[in-house]
């Protein structure tokens, strides 16, 4: 390896308070690439089965791929991994900022944590020398609080920290680590951080990161800095979706999907936000759209707030869900649970569940302890946040997030929550096959990073010619696993490279970089010769270890590739698929589809020994058959 | 020719400095082959709590206080105006970084000598790849001029209001 990987997997032993460095073996590399890749393959060596994700033998991983911290725009990806205590599966989640940037400069791939501290600590990375110190009085703290006293302890404002606020540390299944002031690592990885009571872990770097072929990769970097711009996402970052759903008079993520109608959508859309309360652009490390912005509320009720964001989903989880449309309260929504440190996602989405139980009659005022769970009452979201991430009232059983909450809470409450294999979803899923599929076939529960519809993003030449017509008709059926399969292999590329999905994927139509750019990328930096191809397969290889721990750990099979079914039961009422409900036949014929495009066990969903001989993963296909015998 | 300088100059919004620090990657680039913002001569300050991104650099001074300081005259001017580095007199003292207001020179860790801008031989790379175009390549006057062309439309709007 000539550039682009730190070269070292860091090991700490939280109990014994050990830290080992290890080389990082070029085999290793070459099979998984990195970030996310070599993440999935630690946890699924190093895992321990038949026990709880939260046994503190399991380990806690941060990893970045070969490209981060490069000048290649937006390489500043980190991917934290451990076993999800939300599905029980693969969990992994991914952030930017400057946090995976300074551990490549510190001489670093990944980080493995295992057991657990018995009082309070943070690791502090400074290049070569790393140690654990003491956290018993940043315990308690909020994330940002926690950033401020470990830098000014440390006296360096460049030191760059990833941490966990009061609701990691208490476990709330809904936790996150957060980095900044609001880049977020969710997952379940938030819980998982707390229960080895490892509040932080604090980066400094100063060594930089060479690639092996400098002036090519120089050539590389500035011609994308020079071609490719996104004009909409640098105005109005991720938001912008909410300006063309605005217009179409619809909303995707309303009232725990119950409705597609909600007026006050106008008010919190991401041109007013614009007009109101942005103070500046604001970019992750090398990324040249900068599709962040930080805000400040200058007067009312929530003067002198300040923050940077919301992405799409908090504007979902604090605006469009619970029908708040009052963009402050919005904000306050955003800081609270950034410093909190709970998931606007999960958190957010059982908080539009909790209302719609509470609009039911499932939840009474009794159980809420006079909390009222009203569509639209801003000051209840901010409540519950609060108690959620102190595991106060119904914050107790909130925080378990929205499948173990519907369980705990009974009378009927299931029906209600939307999530699959524990993992909630944000948004409507009755108008596309092609997110469906996604959706249910990701392999850390929904998701809608992992394999976003075919149907909503790509060029509809590129379908055409690739999956064939029926591919391209968004209730088509054939076609859909094979697209999907390829959707989802190419979203993994970003996360072993450790470059940004929005930027190289999502925003650029699947289309605009191919996969031979990828690999040519990957072998400027690194030396290692690798064709468009490999980095598929090496993509294919990393999808099926995260499949095989499913399996072989999570314990799922195709009865755990569902939706609601309330998505079947009842129909969209309003745009253009009004009248829509999901068909279980269809869905039964998507998954074979699929199934058969993966090459997995129709019934089991594991991948064939077939499937895993083709990958070089022998020793995975022998591990799930020990494991049936 | 009046001597020109890298100076950060904001517009309105989206041209505005993000953070970004590509401006640091193409600087340790450009200079060491190597993308290392701790070796870079323009470091962006960037403080999240207080929504601060601020690049910094060389000001190239009238009456520098970093050749002022230093015992062994190891700092002159070139050509272009900028900081040239005597290797052979200096003796890494530190002087010059105690004396520079900005922190625009410095000694990175594990050198000896310490860097500054030297404008790439007066075609400074971090101006060409900003990617909100926030930094500009100018002299003193010219900055001075531009901005006096900018201001018409202002007044305009002022007057207007009246």
């Amino acid at each position: 390896m000539k550039g682009g990987y730190g070269g070292t997997i860091l090991w700490v032993d939280l109990e014994k308070k050990e830290l080992v460095r290890e080389s990082l073996k070029p085999q290793l590399a070459k099979s998984f690439i990195g970030g996310r890749g070599i993440n999935s393959w630690l946890l699924y060596k190093n895992v321990i089965p038949k026990e709880s994700p939260f046994h503190p033998q399991n380990p806690l991983i941060f990893g970045i791929g070969p490209i981060t911290g490069t000048m290649l725009p937006a390489a500043s990806r980190f991917t934290v991994t451990a076993r999800s205590p939300l599905t029980y599966g693969q969990g992994d989640a991914n952030a930017g900022g400057y946090f995976g940037p300074e551990l490549k400069f510190a001489g670093y791939d990944h980080i493995v944590f295992v057991g657990r501290s018995k009082s309070p600590v943070y690791l502090f990375i400074e290049n070569d020398r790393a140690e654990l110190k003491d956290a018993n009085h940043l315990w308690g703290k909020d994330t940002w609080e926690t950033q401020r006293l470990i830098r000014e302890e440390l006296n360096d404002e460049d030191i760059q920290i990833a941490c966990i606020g009061p609701a990691g540390e208490k476990m709330v299944r809904v936790a996150c680590i957060i980095h900044g002031l609001k880049r977020a690592a969710a997952k379940g990885m938030g819980p998982i951080m707390g229960s080895k009571n490892l509040k932080a872990v604090a980066v400094r770097g100063t060594k930089g990161v060479k690639v092996a072929n400098p002036d090519e990769f120089f050539h590389i970097c500035t011609g994308i800095l020079k071609d490719y711009q996104r004009k909409d996402l640098t105005l109005y970052g991720t938001p912008v979706s909410l300006l063309y759903e605005e217009k179409k008079g619809i909303s995707w993520a309303s009232k725990n999907l119950q409705t597609t109608k909600f007026p006050g959508l106008r008010n919190i859309t991401p041109d007013k936000f614009n007009e109101k309360y942005l103070h500046h652009l604001k970019a992750c490390f090398g990324c040249s759209i900068s599709c962040g912005r930080s805000y400040k509320v200058k007067e009312g009720e929530f003067k002198g707030l300040y923050g940077e964001g919301p992405e799409l989903a908090a504007f979902w989880s604090w605006g469009t869900q619970p029908q708040v449309d009052n963009l402050a309260a919005v904000l306050k929504s955003d800081v609270l649970s950034n410093q909190m440190g709970v998931d606007c996602m999960e958190t957010g989405d059982t908080i539009a569940f909790a209302m719609e139980c509470y609009q039911r009659g499932i939840l009474s005022r009794e159980e809420t302890a006079g909390l009222e769970l009203t569509w639209g009452n801003y000051k209840t979201v901010h409540k519950l946040i609060q108690q959620i991430a102190h595991r106060e009232g119904i914050g107790e059983i909130l925080g378990e997030g929205m499948r173990i909450a519907a369980q705990k809470i009974g009378k009927g409450a299931e029906y209600f929550s939307r999530h699959i294999k524990g993992q909630s979803f944000p948004a409507e899923m009755r108008v596309k096959h092609g997110s469906v599929l996604g959706y249910l076939t990701s392999t850390r529960g929904a998701d809608h990073l992992r394999g976003i519809a075919v149907d909503d993003l790509m060029p509809i030449k590129h379908i055409k010619e690739h999956f064939g017509e029926e591919a391209l008709r968004s209730n088509g059926l054939i076609g859909k696993g094979m697209a999907t399969k390829w959707v989802q292999d190419m979203t993994t590329i970003p996360d072993l490279l450790g470059i940004c999905k929005i930027f190289y994927v999502l925003s650029a139509a699947y289309t605009e970089f191919t996969p031979d750019d990828f690999a040519r990328i990957y072998t400027t930096a690194t030396g290692m010769e690798l064709c468009g191809e490999d980095l598929l397969k090496a993509s294919e290889r990393v999808y099926n270890v995260e499949q095989a721990f499913n399996v072989k750990i999570g314990g799922f099979s195709r009865k755990d590739d569902v939706l609601p079914d309330r998505l079947f039961e009842e129909k969209l009422d309003g745009g253009p698929a009004q009248g829509k409900r999901l068909q279980r036949e269809h869905l039964e014929k998507l998954l074979d589809d699929y199934y058969d495009a993966r090459g997995w066990d129709r019934l089991t969903t594991a991948p064939t020994r077939k499937t895993l001989e083709a990958l070089d993963l022998k020793s995975v296909a022998d591990d799930l058959e020990k494991q049936n015998h | 020719m009046a001597l020109k300088k890298v100076v950060f100059q904001e517009g309105n919004f989206p041209y505005q400095c993000s953070g970004c620090k590509l401006c640091e990657l193409v600087c340790s680039f450009t200079h060491y082959k190597i993308f290392n913002p701790s070796l870079s001569r323009i470091r962006v300050i960037t403080r999240e709590s207080e929504l601060i991104d601020f690049p910094i650099t060389c000001k190239q001074c009238a009456d520098p206080p970093c050749h002022n300081v230093c015992p062994t005259q190891a700092i002159s001017r070139n050509n272009l105006g900028v900081n040239q580095i005597d290797r052979e007199r200096c003796i890494g003292c530190g002087e010059c970084v105690s004396a520079c207001p900005f922190g625009a020179i410095y000694i990175p860790d594990n050198e000896e000598i310490p860097i500054s801008c030297d404008l790439c031989g007066g075609d400074p790379q971090c101006v060409h790849y900003c990617p909100r175009e926030v930094l500009i390549y100018t002299s003193n006057e010219s900055l001075a001029r531009n901005k006096r062309g900018k201001i018409i439309p202002h007044y305009d709007s002022i007057s207007q209001e009246e």
